[in-house]
C-alpha cells in the first residue's frame, strides 16, 4: 500500500517537474545570448533552474562552475525523488554506480595525461560520502593498484585487477571502459530482473537494452571511422545485449565500408544523416524521443525515474552545448542544430 | 466536417527568380513547403541552396539594440523606399547614438554590481577587528578576500601539502566567505588552485581603508554616486527609445520578412542554375496560387494529385462549419487528424455542446457564460470564447427545461403554466426523475459509444482494414456484442422482456466474441494468407487474447458507466445551488443578495470548469479512443512571423 502510494508520488512529482522543462524556444533564446553570464541570467529566470542558480553572480560565473551546478541540481532532484520511494529496492542506486564508474575512468584518463590536480577540481563534492568508496582517496591515487586498495568491499577491484600490473600509461582506456560498463549493464539488468516483474520489468529492460544498443552502434561507428578497427576488434567491445537491431543488420553494420554504408545498414534510406553531423546526434535524438514516449505513457515509478533522469541529463547536456556555443560565438542555428531535441 | 483536399505543387525556375518565387509563396499564405531535397534522387546532381542567412546578423544587431534601449519590437507600416539596405543604415545610425551610452551604462552597472558584491563580502568581515591597511601592507604574504563555493570547500583537504591558509569567517549553504594567505613566491600557484575551485575574489577597492566599518561606509557612498549616474543614463536612453521606436519597428519589419523569406531556401534544391521547390496548396486555392506565379516567366508551376509523391504526407487542413470550427481546438489538442482520416470536429462540437448543456443546465448561468464567451470572441477573437458562447446557449436551453435560473428552481413556473404545463417539466430532485436522469445519461453514453464504433467500422472499410472494420472490439463484432447486451439489459430492466434465449446469446454474444478472440487468424484467412498460425505459439495466443477479450468486455461496461457522471453532475449542480440558496436565506437584506451573487459566481467557476474537463475526458477517452489516432501533419503554410525571436 505504502509502496504503491510512493510510486504515485514519484510519478506525480516527475510529471510536475517535466511540465517545467526547457522548450525549443527556451534553447533558441539562450543560443542568442552574447556570453555565458547572459545565459546564466536567462536560466536563473526559468522555474527549473531558479533554485540552484539563485546565489550565482551572473557577471562572474565561470562556465565550469555553471555546468557543475547543473549536474549537482540533477543529483539533488534524484535525491528528492528518491525520498518518496519506500520500496527498499536498490535499483535506484544505479545513478551512484554511474558516478563511481565515471570517476574511476576520469581518474585513469587524467593520470595517463599526467594531470595531478584536475581530478579533484571537477570532483562532484555532492557525491562525497554517498559512493561505495571515498572519492577523495581516489583523488590521491597514482596507480591502478592504489585505486584497488582504496575501494575494498566493492566490485571494482575484481574488474580492475587485470589492469593492476600495467603501467598506467599503457592501459587501453577502451578496454577499461568496456570492463567497467559491462559490469554496470550486468548490474542494471540483473537488478531489474530480480527486483521487478510484469510490465515494469519489460519496460525497464526495453529502455536499458535500447540504450545499450545505441552505445553499441556508436562504438561501431567510432571504431570504424576513427580507429579503422577490424570487425573482430569491434566485436570485442560490443556489449552482449540487443534491442531492435537484428543479427543480420548488425553483421551488415560491421561489414559496411563507409559512413553511408553503415547508415544504410541501420535504415534502408540511410536516415538522412550526413557524415558531417555524425551518427551520435541521430542516435541520441532517437533515444530521447523513445524515452520521452516511455515516460509519457508509463504508470511505473521505476521506469519514470529512469527515463526522467536520462532526459534530464540530456537537458543538462543541451544547456552545456548552448553555453559552449555561446562562449565560442557560434551562430544560433549552428548551436540549435547540435541539440538533442 | 471535412479535410480539405490538397494539391502537390512543383515549382521549377531559374535561380534568378528564386527570391521572388519564395516571396510570392509566402504572400499567397497557402503554400506549405516540403523538403524538396529529401524527395529527389541525390545522385542526380541536386544540391541544397541553403546557406547562412544574411539577415541573421542585422537582426541580431537589431535585437541587441532593442535590448539596450528596452524597446519592444513589433510590425510597422513601411514607406516604399524602406529596403533592407536602408534598414541596415538606419540601424548603424541608431547604434551610433546608443552605443556610447549603452556601453557606459553597462560599465557602470558592472562596477556597481562588483561594488555591491564587495559590500556584501565586506559585511561578512564586519566582525573582523583588523585594519585593511595592515593586511595589504604585508611584504612577504599575499592576501585574497572572496567566497568559495560550498562544493569546493571539502576539496581544500586535497591541498594539505600546499603553503596557504584559508580562513573562513562566514558560510551558508552555497558559499564560504573568507580569506586566504599565501607566500608571495607561491601566490601564482595558489591563485590558480583557488581559481580552479571557483573562488570568487573580491577586490577590495583602493579607497577602502581602515576597519571594515569604515570601508562599508566608503563603498556605500561610491555605489550611491554610480546609481545616480545610471539613472541619468537610463533617462537619456529612454529619450532615444521614444524618438527611434518607429525606426526600429520598421527595421524589424523589413529584416524579419527578408529573413523568413530567406529561410525558406532550406526547402529548395537546385541543379544547373535551376531551382526546384515543392509543397502542398489546398485544392480550393489552386487557381489563385497559379495566378500568383503566372507573371514569373521562367517559373513553371505544375499541380499534381496529392498522392503524386508517395514519400510525402499531405498536411491536414480542417474545413468546418461556423458552428463546429472553434471545436477544432479540442481535436487538435488530441492530435491532428490524418489527411485521409475522419475529421471528428462536428461530432465533438455536437456532443460537447449537448453534454455540457445537460450537465450544467441553468438559464441564468448559461446566459452569463454565453455573454462572457461572446465578449471574448468579439474582443479577443478567442476560439475559447466562441466555444463558451455555444456552451452557454446549450446551458440556457437545458436550464429552461430544468426550470433553473441562477439556482432559483421555481422562477420559471409562471412561464411553464402559461405554456400549458401544470408544473415545470423536469424536477431534478424528484426521485423518479433522478432515476430517469441516470438512465438517460447511460443512454447518451450508449449512443456516443455506438457512434464512435460505427465511425471506426466506416474507417476500417475505407482503408480496407478488415480486422478494424469487422473483427475488432470496435468493429462490427464489437458493436453487435455491445448493442446486443445493452438492448437485452434495457428490455429486461425497463419492460421486463427477456430476450436472452440460447439463439440470441449464441448469435449476438458468443459468435461476435469469438470473432474478436480470433481476429488475427480470421483476418489472415480473409486476406488468403497461407499461414494463419499465431507467430508466438498457440499457448501464448490463447493467454494473450483471453486477457485482451476480458479487458474489452470490462471496458464496454466501464466506458458506458462512465457516462453516469452526466446525470451525476445535473444532481450535483442542483445540490450546490440549493446550498447557495440556503446560505442566502440565512442572511438578510443586502447580505442575502451578496451571498446569492458570489455563490453563483463560485458555482459557475468551479462547476463550469469541472464539467468542461469532464466532458473533454468523455470525448477523448470514451469516444476518440475507439476510432481516432490523430497522427496527421498539421497544415502550416509558409508565413512571416512578426515576433522577435530573442
Amino acid at each position: 500500500m505504502l509502496s504503491s502510494c510512493s510510486s504515485n508520488a514519484i510519478l506525480a512529482k516527475i510529471r510536475a517537474i517535466l511540465g517545467r522543462r526547457l522548450t525549443a524556444a527556451d534553447y533558441a533564446q539562450m543560443a542568442r545570448r552574447r556570453d555565458v553570464g547572459e545565459v546564466a541570467a536567462l536560466l536563473k529566470a526559468t522555474p527549473s533552474y531558479a533554485g540552484v542558480l539563485r546565489h550565482i553572480e551572473e557577471s562572474a560565473i565561470h562556465r565550469g562552475q555553471l555546468e557543475a551546478l547543473l549536474k549537482k541540481d540533477l543529483f539533488y532532484q534524484y535525491s528528492n525523488l528518491r525520498r518518496y520511494d519506500f520500496s527498499g529496492k536498490d535499483f535506484y542506486d544505479f545513478i551512484i554506480v554511474q558516478v563511481e564508474i565515471r570517476e574511476i575512468l576520469r581518474r585513469i584518463i587524467l593520470l595517463q595525461s599526467g594531470e595531478q590536480t584536475d581530478f579533484v577540481v571537477d570532483l562532484p563534492s555532492y557525491m562525497l560520502g554517498r559512493t561505495s568508496f571515498p572519492l577523495m582517496d581516489l583523488a590521491r591515487t597514482r596507480t591502478v593498484a592504489e585505486m584497488i586498495d582504496c575501494m575494498p568491499h566493492t566490485p571494482y577491484p575484481a574488474i580492475l585487477s587485470r589492469f593492476a600490473g600495467q603501467d598506467i600509461r599503457s592501459i587501453h582506456i577502451l578496454d577499461c571502459e568496456y570492463a567497467l560498463y559491462s559490469y554496470y549493464y550486468r548490474y542494471l539488468t540483473d537488478t531489474i530482473r530480480s527486483q521487478f516483474s510484469g510490465s515494469t520489468r519489460k519496460e525497464l529492460l526495453e529502455v536499458v537494452s535500447s540504450e545499450i544498443e545505441a552505445v553499441n552502434i556508436q562504438t561501431i561507428f567510432r571504431m570504424k571511422l576513427y580507429f579503422h578497427a577490424s570487425s573482430e576488434q569491434i566485436r570485442a567491445h560490443l556489449y552482449p545485449y540487443a534491442w531492435r537491431l537484428k543479427k543480420n543488420q548488425m553483421e551488415a553494420l560491421l561489414a559496411a565500408e563507409d559512413f553511408a554504408g553503415m547508415c544504410r545498414a541501420l535504415t534502408p534510406d540511410g536516415g538522412n544523416v550526413s557524415e558531417e553531423d555524425g551518427i551520435e546526434l541521430f542516435i541520441n535524438r532517437n533515444m530521447a524521443h523513445l524515452e520521452q514516449k516511455q515516460l509519457r505513457f508509463t504508470t511505473s515509478a521505476p521506469v519514470a525515474m529512469y527515463t526522467f533522469l536520462t532526459l534530464r541529463r540530456i537537458e543538462v547536456q543541451n544547456i552545456i552545448t548552448v553555453i559552449e556555443g555561446v562562449r565560442y560565438q557560434l551562430p544560433q542555428e549552428e548551436i540549435l542544430a547540435m541539440l538533442i531535441l | 466536417m471535412s479535410i480539405e483536399k490538397m494539391r502537390l505543387v512543383n515549382l521549377v525556375g531559374n535561380m534568378s527568380d528564386l527570391d521572388e518565387t519564395l516571396l510570392r509563396c509566402i504572400q499567397s499564405e497557402v503554400f506549405a513547403p516540403e523538403m524538396a531535397a529529401s524527395t529527389l534522387d541525390k545522385s542526380s546532381g541536386f544540391t541544397s541552396v541553403s546557406s547562412e542567412n544574411p539577415y541573421t546578423q542585422p537582426l541580431k544587431k537589431l535585437y541587441d539594440l532593442a535590448e539596450d534601449v528596452h524597446a519592444s519590437l513589433e510590425r510597422a507600416d513601411l514607406p516604399q523606399d524602406f529596403t533592407c539596405e536602408k534598414a541596415e543604415e538606419e540601424l548603424e545610425r541608431v547604434q551610433a547614438r546608443v552605443s556610447g551610452l549603452a556601453a557606459e551604462r553597462r560599465e557602470k552597472k558592472e562596477r556597481t554590481d562588483l561594488m555591491e558584491q564587495a559590500l556584501i563580502q565586506i559585511r561578512h568581515l564586519n566582525g573582523l577587528d583588523v585594519n585593511f591597511d595592515d593586511i595589504f601592507s604585508m611584504k612577504y604574504v599575499k592576501v585574497r578576500f572572496g567566497r568559495l563555493p560550498a562544493d569546493s570547500y571539502p576539496k581544500l583537504a586535497f591541498y594539505d601539502n600546499k603553503t596557504f591558509f584559508f580562513f573562513a569567517f562566514d558560510h551558508d549553504d552555497d558559499f564560504y566567505w573568507g580569506v586566504y594567505f599565501a607566500p608571495v613566491s607561491k601566490i601564482t600557484v595558489i591563485d590558480d588552485i583557488f581559481k580552479s575551485l571557483y573562488f570568487e575574489r573580491i577586490r577590495v577597492p583602493d579607497y577602502v581603508h581602515n576597519t571594515p566599518e569604515e570601508a562599508i561606509a566608503g563603498l556605500e557612498k561610491k555605489i550611491a554616486e554610480y546609481k545616480a549616474r545610471l539613472k541619468e543614463l537610463h533617462a537619456e536612453i529612454s529619450g532615444i527609445k521614444e524618438s527611434e521606436a518607429e525606426t526600429l519597428n520598421r527595421c524589424f519589419t523589413v529584416l524579419k520578412a527578408a529573413s523568413d523569406v530567406y529561410s525558406l531556401r532550406k526547402y529548395v534544391a537546385s541543379v544547373n542554375n535551376r531551382f526546384y521547390l515543392e509543397g502542398f496548396v489546398p485544392a480550393s486555392e489552386e487557381k489563385r496560387f497559379s495566378e500568383t506565379m503566372d507573371s514569373l516567366e521562367t517559373v513553371s508551376c505544375v499541380f499534381q494529385p496529392d498522392d503524386a509523391n508517395p514519400t510525402l504526407t499531405p498536411p491536414t487542413r480542417l474545413k468546418n462549419s461556423r458552428f463546429a470550427k472553434p471545436f477544432q481546438m479540442f481535436v487538435e489538442m488530441y492530435g491532428t487528424p490524418g489527411y485521409r482520416d475522419f475529421d471528428p470536429t462536428l461530432l465533438v462540437s455536437i456532443t460537447y455542446t449537448l453534454i455540457f448543456g445537460i450537465m450544467f443546465g441553468d438559464l441564468g448561468q448559461g446566459f452569463v457564460i454565453a455573454l462572457i464567451g461572446g465578449i471574448l470572441a468579439a474582443w479577443k477573437k478567442m476560439d475559447f470564447g466562441r466555444i463558451m458562447l455555444r456552451l452557454g446557449i446549450s446551458s440556457m436551453v437545458f436550464g429552461f427545461a430544468y426550470g433553473s435560473v441562477f439556482g432559483l428552481e421555481h422562477l420559471l413556473d409562471p412561464v411553464f403554466r402559461a405554456m400549458g404545463f401544470a408544473e415545470k417539466p423536469i424536477e431534478v430532485f424528484d426521485s423518479n426523475t433522478t432515476n430517469m436522469l441516470l438512465i438517460g445519461a447511460i443512454g447518451v453514453g450508449v449512443c456516443a459509444i455506438a457512434i464512435a464504433m460505427i465511425i471506426n467500422i466506416y474507417l476500417g472499410f475505407k482503408y480496407r482494414n478488415i480486422e478494424k472494420a469487422v473483427f475488432s472490439q470496435n468493429g462490427i463484432a464489437g458493436l453487435t456484442v455491445y448493442l446486443g447486451a445493452v438492448i437485452a439489459a434495457a428490455l429486461l430492466m425497463l419492460f421486463n422482456v427477456n430476450v436472452l434465449n440460447p439463439a440470441f446469446i449464441i448469435i449476438v454474444i458468443v459468435i461476435p466474441l469469438l470473432c474478436i478472440f480470433f481476429k488475427e487468424p480470421l483476418t489472415k484467412l480473409c486476406q488468403k494468407h497461407k499461414n494463419i498460425k499465431p507467430e508466438d505459439g498457440i499457448g501464448s495466443f490463447i493467454m494473450e487474447n483471453f486477457f485482451e477479450l476480458f479487458e474489452y468486455v470490462l471496458s464496454y461496461v466501464s466506458n458506458t458507466m462512465s457516462f453516469l457522471r452526466v446525470g451525476g453532475f445535473i444532481l450535483s449542480h442542483a445540490g450546490m445551488m440549493t446550498v447557495v440558496l440556503s446560505l442566502s436565506e440565512m442572511m438578510s437584506g443586502a447580505g442575502s443578495v451578496v451571498v446569492l451573487i458570489f455563490g453563483n459566481i463560485f458555482v459557475m467557476c468551479l462547476e463550469g470548469l469541472i464539467v468542461g474537463i469532464q466532458v473533454l475526458r468523455l470525448e477523448f477517452y470514451e469516444i476518440f479512443s475507439r476510432f481516432y489516432t490523430g497522427d496527421g501533419k498539421p497544415y502550416q503554410p509558409a508565413a512571416i512571423s512578426y515576433k522577435p525571436e530573442r
